[in-house]
């Protein structure tokens, strides 16, 4: 269960809220593969650990 | 429950991939968009996920966000962020039950100041998940202190 900070208020500007939309979308596409670096080193170190093939 | 958290912008889950992706604003000194993804390890996998945090900052060449997991942004606000970030444990977990969370700190800053809320809730942690540890080319329990390398979460079976 969360419990949601209920004073903030400060928000984006509306410009950088479509960014941010557009941002989504493309994730959702597949687009954006987001931490490709890390996830790719943590296929290493888990192969590292036998943990994986 | 472990403490306030921000709301989310956006929570999404891609069936396709098994990808969670989640959006909110911290909203400390300054209102910093932030960007939490599980994404599998192993290439159509849905075993073990990496767990990725960081800023979304516009880039000045595509005017679009990007990604940012090496900038400490100290916005002021690092507990609420922290329990933000925790909260979406049980939200991955009741999408993936059996799956194991691979999480790697991306700047020592960062996993010196996480460890520490680690350490200070840790009681609310150990009921509900499996810690564990790699170090010294081993996977160990977690023991609070130890300086692991990276650590792997999964959910604790009753």
């Amino acid at each position: 269960m969360r419990t949601v900070a209920k004073d903030k208020k400060k928000g984006l500007k509306s410009e950088n809220l479509g960014q941010l939309e557009t941002f989504i979308g493309r994730l959702k596409k597949s687009e954006i593969s987001p931490f490709k670096e890390k996830t790719d080193q943590a296929r290493q170190n888990l192969k590292k650990s036998g943990l994986i093939k | 429950m472990i403490g306030e958290t921000y709301p989310f912008l956006s929570e999404d889950y891609i069936p396709a991939t098994g990808e969670l992706f989640f959006t909110f604003l911290s909203q400390g000194d300054q209102v910093i968009p932030k960007l939490i993804a599980y994404t599998p390890i192993e290439k159509g996998g849905r075993k073990y996920f990496n767990w990725g945090f960081g800023d979304l900052v516009i880039d000045e060449t595509t005017g679009e966000y990007k990604i940012d997991d090496k900038t400490e942004s100290n916005n002021g606000d690092v507990k609420t962020v922290f329990y933000t970030v925790v909260s979406t444990l049980s939200d991955f977990f009741g999408v993936h039950p059996d799956a194991t969370v691979y999480i790697q700190g991306s700047t020592r800053q960062r996993l010196a100041v996480y460890k520490g809320l680690v350490l200070r809730h840790w009681k609310h942690i150990e009921p509900f998940y499996d810690v564990k540890g790699f170090i010294h080319d081993k996977i160990e329990s977690f023991e609070p202190g130890t300086d692991f390398e990276y650590l792997l979460i999964s959910l604790k079976k009753a």
